[in-house]
């Protein structure tokens, strides 16, 4: 699960790494140019000293040479600004909002229908085609951060930042939320797949399609009786809150708690159980009343909602 | 010979000074020299100083109490009817003398019919909140409950005017019109009977709820977890039998309703909105979710309750009176998002849907 | 009128004062300058004294955010450690951040100025001792009080940077963040102060010949620090006011959903917050300026490249603080000019490492490796490497990844402490002979240095892998699976080796470090100043400086000032005082009378402390007492500053006579009180900023049409009060009456000035008012009525001093002579009458002109 900068999966991505190699090289370059100058300085014989001694040095050195090595990097720089702004025809990309919240991520997709539908903490999208984030917030400012994708942008209340991407290497992605969100700001990740088209649609098909699970299982009965669903969804059922995450596919995503847990029963136990230990803050009321044997019903059937 | 005033002097005297008075108060103590004895009269001059301290410590310690608009014909029931079992004992009503054994009491406790003149509102409600030390007047039982000091505090306050047969009828309310048993009769007092409503709108309508739920409740009460000066001292004494004998009753009581003001219609659409799919801006679930039909039997109805016990209930819970018991707590949750006009929308909201009758449940 | 042009120093002819001084004057000048004995001491004034705790107290706070620090590695050193709480671990960077930040660098810096100016100028003290001695204890107080709310909870969780609305009420409910804003108050008290007094110190207080090209190059970078500060700090102080007004009262600035933006803050903190790194650096690279010719025991290589390049590091400062806001969608222009601006900041800083190298290469010795200069080696390449990491992040493209990573932590650390503590250890076992009887210990010195390095560099270089490898900041965990772990462990071995290195200064501090007079007279041969043999009084005469090396180039010059043949060898007026020169070629001009210890200033902090903190936790009615003691502390303290011309005219020597008292524009008030209007300008601006931003970004919620705005009428009248309070105040300067007597118009106008300008403020509020203008509804609304809140606070202080003004008439202080106090009156007095204008042109002008 890759969370660097170096596993770049898209072109924009593998720019940036080969400006950062460019960069890296050249400081450690420059930096060792002070070492010896200064080791020049300290330790050489009185003619090589001399000759460091004059104020032209300070000229060429402190001016000449930066202005010169910085322009050319700013043009470098310029050049791979401009390539950030991808030119998409609308109805080429692929469109999704997301929107950062105290300390999860909410994803909304267009089905092929239309219709719209939400999913959480998990980004799926197709390689080798435009994708535009609508990214915004709905309390306090968050940062959208997938290293492999290359870059981050801000999600600020009031204001909707456009980010523009295309990935070719199909693959698992790890992502943070990379600005100070408050109490569980260390605990809000998100996992992204990116897969060929075909791959995608069957899961855009999938995703959209109700929950599927029994009728009468006894979890369901525990999650609609006390309440759950009025902060999550689960499509196909009474559940219908849309507060917390969208629940309707839970159990076949990467993650729970927006990156906290690997999806297992058991983990969905722990976390009813004690989430406020796993993720100090969230938002989610305690169910201390519940028994051991309603948990164990609940998680099993949230980690069948595949 | 004079001697100078210098900073060193002065700060030597006063501790000086100070030690001084530490010893004489020490003394004092340890000699068993003063009598305590509640048998005779406070002297003459420890009298006015006692008086005195008590009657300026209210003073400066209620001057910063907010004072809340109760209607009284709301309240009055209440604080009658809990002035009847708690206070009347000590303090006397118009139609109850004070208990001898506690008029031996000093100082001793005054009759309120007339002594409750000499305070003001906010005065008296502090009083009965926080109590007072060394006399036997005890703070109040419920933490976070000022609403119910409210009650007491306004009763007492139209006490010196009353009659005694406005007394007698605030202070009883339903009890002796049921047939039922003195247990039953001692709830009655506020809450509904068969032929009755509650006495007032802040006391919940009781018949047809959820058993489980009353049990619930009267178990929290019992167990000192949910908080109330007025029903916890009242079902301290009762077994687990009396609790679910109470909690059947009540659950197949049929009480008649209590007609609901009138409400504005946006209110009402506002209400029906929080209640069915909730504020997702201001994190507020919807209610219908755990109150609704397919909800747990934990969870109370809540069609047809009154408005005011609903707006009341979630005021408290909104400034923290209703989160110790672990089903509290998911309430409290939810309450301390809402804004005093949504909580009053969905409490209307409830308050006209109509009642599922006791006897269906 | 006194000649205030400044007398003509003839730099070539004899000494001044040629003749043996009568010994009788050295024991005078010790007693007038003498600290209160016992525990009085808190009462003093003194720059050493004040300059020492102020130091302390910065190197306490350095200490304290130090184990903060070492905590949190200590929590990070292993994945999905669970020592410290989220809750915990969110206040511990917030504390650390603001601490180091505020608490420390800026403090230091600060402290470095208070102690080595005067020194370096051969001034008696600086020009405003008690204001500097207020500034230290509401420091001291208000910083301790911020500090330790970390012990029980309730300290702020927003980050140093506590940007809303994470920091609304909303999000952060409780006093916690109040207790940062408290804190941050205080230090913009005290580093306006600071800066007030530093200005003015040093293009005023200088010896005489020292024109402004034999300046130190200190002295030049404390010079530059200040303007920065001025000009800097009202950014800050505005948004603090912003986010406590919108968190107390619910007048919206910051709220999206009433028309305001998050991003107003961003912008107002980082016009700020970029500058400050600069205000923290500058100052440390002076010092640096100064120790290394004394170790290469040659001159400055390139002294004028880097005055220019101190010019030009506080000029492009101010245009870079977008580059803190990359991410957050600003226009691809705006980021590109942002970039190229944040690359030019480098060239300044190439040139002074390359005048460092050539001043060493220029030495005809070999260098010794003393704790200073080993210090200055380590920033050398500590620095290097933050100023090419920097650029780096100064490439849009490259910090989208980088911004908000364990990079930037990486980077921030390079700059700052190599670039501003390094130096800070150099400056103080390079320094401390001057303040101390005995030297530092050089082994434990070289000690510290190689730990601190070495630990430094282990701690901070793998913070750049594990950035790029995905760990944001300001996170209290991560998990095993992210393989952060192993970068994590080092790093917080290497902090140990860090605090293991500081615990030995500490070490070294405790048994070597001596309060006293007679040490070593300049152990290291350097030529400045500050190293000139001094007591309590300074220097015992003020020399004639004739190089930038006075030590180097005029032989004998120690002996000469220690045997009182220079400027000023006694104290003429009988009191403390110093000499005044003209800022530019430093020509005497006046003999400054200066205030002694006192209790006023100590009270005036303390009760200012008291009110604020009191406001912090609601408590009005005593805070509001505590304010207003702390206003008449204030008054009580400045009553006997304005001492008139009775001791004077003064001979100083050399043929010189000066005048003790000199009003108009050549006074030190005078340009302090410009300082004053200049920062309070600095404030309106922002304030005016803000407003055009605001309209740019949500429009809409400014007036649709004429029925919704002020009347013009109203803005009139308001207009009009406003001229004609300018007419008395400008009428009451005219009124004075010679000396002697009283013209009883004086206070009438003064008083009538006071009353037309408070009624134009109110007449504005109440047309506010009356209109339905409510600042809980939109951000237009509480922006018109922050223009109030601006005016009403320069007004309430005209009218604090117009009363006092009156006071003094009364009591036969005033008159056309003795007319400082009147003076600075009206100058305040004008600067407000004028912002008062200005913003009734943007709120009544500007809506009409947009509406067309």
């Amino acid at each position: 699960m890759n969370q660097s900068v170096y596993s770049s999966a898209g072109s924009y991505a593998e720019t940036i790494v080969q400006l950062t190699h460019i960069m890296f090289v050249a400081a450690a370059v420059i930096t060792l140019l002070v070492v010896v100058l200064t080791a020049i300085a300290l330790f050489a014989k009185p003619s090589w000293k001399s000759k460091l001694s004059k104020e032209r040095v300070v000229v060429w050195g402190g001016i000449a040479f930066p202005v010169v090595t910085l322009t050319i990097l700013l043009i470098y720089g310029f050049m791979v600004l401009s390539m950030a702004d991808l030119q998409i025809e609308e109805d080429e990309s692929v469109q999704i909002s997301v929107v950062g919240e105290q300390w999860w991520w909410r994803f909304t997709y267009t089905a092929e229908d239309g219709t719209t539908f939400e999913t959480a903490n998990e980004l799926r999208i197709p390689t080798d085609k435009p994708i535009v984030l609508r990214l915004t917030s709905a309390d306090v400012i968050h940062s959208f951060w997938i290293p492999a994708y290359g870059g981050k942008l801000d999600m600020i209340p009031g204001r909707e930042n456009v980010m523009k991407i295309e990935v070719n290497k199909p693959g698992v992605y790890r992502g943070q939320c990379a600005e100070y969100c408050g109490g569980a700001h260390a605990l809000m990740s998100m996992y992204s797949v990116a897969m060929p088209q075909e791959e995608f649609d069957a899961w855009l098909k999938s995703e959209s399609a109700d929950a599927a699970s029994s009728a009468d299982a006894k979890g369901k009965q525990i999650f609609l009786g006390n309440g759950c669903g009025s902060c999550h969804t689960i499509r196909g059922t009474t559940a219908s809150g849309t507060i917390g995450p969208d629940l309707t596919h839970v159990g076949s995503r990467i993650s729970l708690a927006a990156g906290t847990l690997r999806t297992s029963k058991e983990n969905f136990a722990g976390w009813i159980a004690n989430h406020k230990q796993i993720k100090p803050e969230n938002k989610m009321p305690g169910y201390d009343y519940l028994s051991d044997v309603d948990v164990e019903q609940l998680a099993t059937f949230l980690s069948e909602l595949k | 010979m004079t001697i100078e005033l210098t900073a060193k002097r002065i700060l030597i005297t006063l501790i000086g000074l100070i030690g001084a008075a530490v010893v004489v108060a020490l003394l004092i103590a340890y000699s068993g020299l003063y009598n305590i004895a509640a048998s005779r009269e406070h002297p003459a001059w420890l009298d006015w100083f006692l008086t005195v301290g008590m009657q300026e410590s209210v003073k400066k310690n209620s001057s910063d109490v907010d004072v809340v608009p109760w209607e009284l014909n709301r309240v009055l029931p209440l604080g009658a009817a809990h002035f009847q079992t708690g206070c009347a004992v000590c303090h006397g009503a118009p139609d109850i003398r004070i208990n001898p054994v506690f008029d031996h009491m000093l100082p001793s406790p005054p009759p309120l019919s007339k002594h409750a003149a000499d305070w003001k509102p906010p005065q008296l409600f502090w009083i009965i909140k926080h109590g007072f030390q060394f006399t036997g007047m005890p703070g109040w039982s419920g933490d976070g409950r000022d609403d119910e000091v409210w009650a007491v505090a306004l009763f007492v306050d139209a006490l010196p005017e009353m009659s005694e047969q406005e007394y007698v009828t605030l202070a009883n309310g339903n009890a002796g019109s049921s047939e039922s048993s003195a247990l039953i009769n001692h709830c009655s007092r506020c809450h509904g009977t068969q032929q009755a409503a509650s006495t007032s709108p802040l006391v919940p309508r009781l018949g047809g709820q959820k058993p489980q739920y009353l049990l619930r409740s009267l178990q929290e009460y019992n167990d000192n977890v949910r908080q109330s000066g007025i029903m916890e001292p009242l079902v301290n004494d009762l077994e687990k039998a009396d609790l679910a004998q109470l909690a059947q009753y009540y659950a197949r009581l049929d009480e008649p309703a209590q007609s609901p003001p009138e409400f504005d219609g946006a209110l009402l659409e506002e209400g029906r909105t929080l209640a069915e799919v909730g504020d997702r801006q201001k994190l507020i679930p919807a209610c219908a979710q755990c109150h609704g039909a397919a909800s747990s039997p934990d969870f109370p109805a809540l069609d047809g309750q009154h408005y005011a016990y609903l707006r009341n209930q979630l005021i408290l819970w909104s400034q923290g009176g209703r989160q110790e018991t672990a089903h509290g707590k998911l309430m409290a949750f939810v309450s301390r998002n809402l804004s005093l006009d949504q909580m009053e929308a969905v409490s209307a909201w409830y308050a006209t849907r109509p009642v599922a009758s006791g006897a269906s449940r | 009128m006194p000649d205030i042009r400044g007398a003509n120093v003839n730099a070539s002819s004899a000494l001044p004062n040629p003749a043996p001084r009568d010994p009788q004057e050295k024991e005078e000048l010790l007693r007038i300058w003498a600290s209160p004995p016992g525990w009085r001491l808190i009462s003093d004034v003194n720059n050493r004294v004040i300059g020492l705790l102020y130091m302390g107290a910065a190197l306490t706070f350095f200490v304290l955010a130090g184990i903060l620090a070492l905590v949190m590695r200590t929590q990070l050193a292993v994945p999905e450690n669970s020592l410290v709480s989220q809750e915990l671990y969110n206040q511990l960077f917030t504390v650390h951040g603001t601490t180091m930040m505020f608490l420390f660098a800026v403090p230091a810096v600060e402290a470095l100025g208070v102690l080595l100016l005067p020194q370096m100028l051969a001034a008696r003290d600086l020009p405003f001792p008690r204001l500097g001695a207020f500034a230290v204890w509401a420091y001291i107080i208000g910083g301790t009080v911020f500090f330790s709310t970390i012990f029980y909870d309730l300290a702020p969780q927003g980050g140093w940077f506590m940007y809303p609305p994470l920091t609304l009420s909303e999000y952060s409910p409780g006093n916690n963040a109040d207790f940062w804003l408290l804190g941050i108050g205080f230090i913009e008290i005290s580093a306006i102060a600071g800066a007030i007094e530093i200005i003015v110190g040093v293009l005023r207080t200088r010896p005489p010949g020292m024109s402004l090209d034999k300046l130190p190059v200190f002295a030049w970078a404390m010079l530059i620090f200040a303007g920065m500060i001025v000009v800097a700090f009202p950014a800050v102080i505005l948004a603090t006011m912003l986010l406590e007004i919108e968190r107390s009262f619910g007048w919206v600035f910051f709220s999206a959903e009433h028309g305001g933006d998050p991003l107003l803050w961003q912008h107002l903190f980082w016009f700020f917050g970029h500058p400050e790194v600069y205000i923290i650096f500058l100052p440390a690279a002076g010092l640096v300026s100064m120790m290394v010719p004394t170790i290469a025991r040659t001159p400055l290589v390139g002294h004028k490249l880097i005055v220019v390049a101190l010019i030009a590091t506080g000029f492009f400062s101010f245009g870079l603080w977008v580059h803190h806001m990359f991410t957050t969608g600003i226009p691809a222009l705006s980021m590109a000019f942002f970039s190229a601006a944040s690359m030019a900041v480098a060239i300044p800083s190439g040139v002074q490492i390359f005048s460092w190298i050539a001043t060493l290469a220029s030495s005809r010795q070999r260098i010794a490796f003393t704790p200073p200069a080993l210090f200055i080696l380590g920033m050398l390449f500590i620095f290097t490497v933050g100023g090419l990491t920097g650029v780096m992040v100064a490439m849009v493209p490259f910090d989208w990844q980088a911004h908000d990573t364990y990079f930037i932590v990486a980077h921030l650390h390079y700059v700052l402490i190599g670039g501003m503590v390094f130096p800070l250890f150099a400056t103080y076992y390079y320094w401390a002979p001057m303040l101390s009887r005995r030297l530092l210990s050089e082994r434990m010195g070289k000690w510290c240095f190689w730990l601190m390095f070495i630990g430094f560099n282990v701690a901070f270089l793998p913070m750049h892998v594990v950035g790029l490898a995905g760990m944001p900041r300001r996170v209290w965990t991560y998990g095993t699976e992210s393989g952060f772990g192993i970068y994590n462990l080092v790093s917080t071995l290497g902090s140990y080796l860090i605090g293991i290195g500081v615990l030995i200064f500490i070490i070294d501090l405790v048994r070597n470090f001596r309060v006293g007079a007679s040490g070593p007279v300049n152990p290291w041969k350097a030529g400045t100043l500050e190293w000139l043999p001094g007591d309590v009084y300074s220097t015992r005469s003020i020399p004639i400086v004739k190089s930038r090396e006075p030590l180097w180039d005029q032989p004998g010059l120690t002996e000469e000032v220690e045997r009182g043949q220079h400027y000023l060898p006694n104290a003429p007026t009988g009191g403390r005082e110093t000499l005044i020169t003209s800022p530019i070629e430093a020509k005497p001009q006046y003999v400054m009378q200066m205030p002694g210890p006192g209790w006023a200033h100590v009270v005036a902090a303390v009760l200012t402390a008291a009110c604020f903190l009191l406001l912090t936790i609601k408590a009005v009615t005593i805070a509001l007492v505590c304010g207003v003691g702390a206003i008449v502390a204030c008054l009580v303290w400045v009553w006997e500053l304005d001492k008139g011309p009775g001791a004077g005219p003064v001979d100083i020597g050399g043929g010189i006579k000066l005048p003790v008292y000199v009003p108009g524009s050549s006074g030190h008030s005078w340009w302090a009180m410009v300082i004053v209007m200049l920062v309070a300008g600095s404030l309106f601006f922002s304030y005016i900023f803000s407003y055009l931003y605001v309209w740019t970004v949500s429009p809409e919620y400014w007036p649709q049409g004429e029925n919704q705005l002020p009347s013009l009428e109203r803005g009139f009248t308001s207009a009009l009060l406003f001229a004609l309070a300018w007419l008395a105040f400008w009428a009451s300067r005219k009124s004075l009456a010679q000396p002697g007597s009283k013209n009883p118009l004086t206070p009438l106008l003064v008083l009538g000035g006071v009353l037309l300008s408070v009624a134009g403020v109110g007449n504005e509020v109440h047309a506010y008012y009356q209109v339905g203008i409510d600042p809980t509804e939109s951000t237009y609304a509480a922006l018109v009525y922050m223009a109030s809140v601006l005016n009403g606070q320069v007004i309430l202080a005209v009218v604090i001093m117009g009363l006092f003004v009156v006071a003094r008439h009364v009591a036969g202080k005033l008159d056309a002579v003795r007319c400082i106090s009147l003076e600075n009156t009206n100058l305040l007095a004008y600067y407000a009458l004028a912002q008062a204008l200005v913003s009734l042109l943007l709120i009544h002008g500007f809506p009409r002109g947009v509406l067309g």
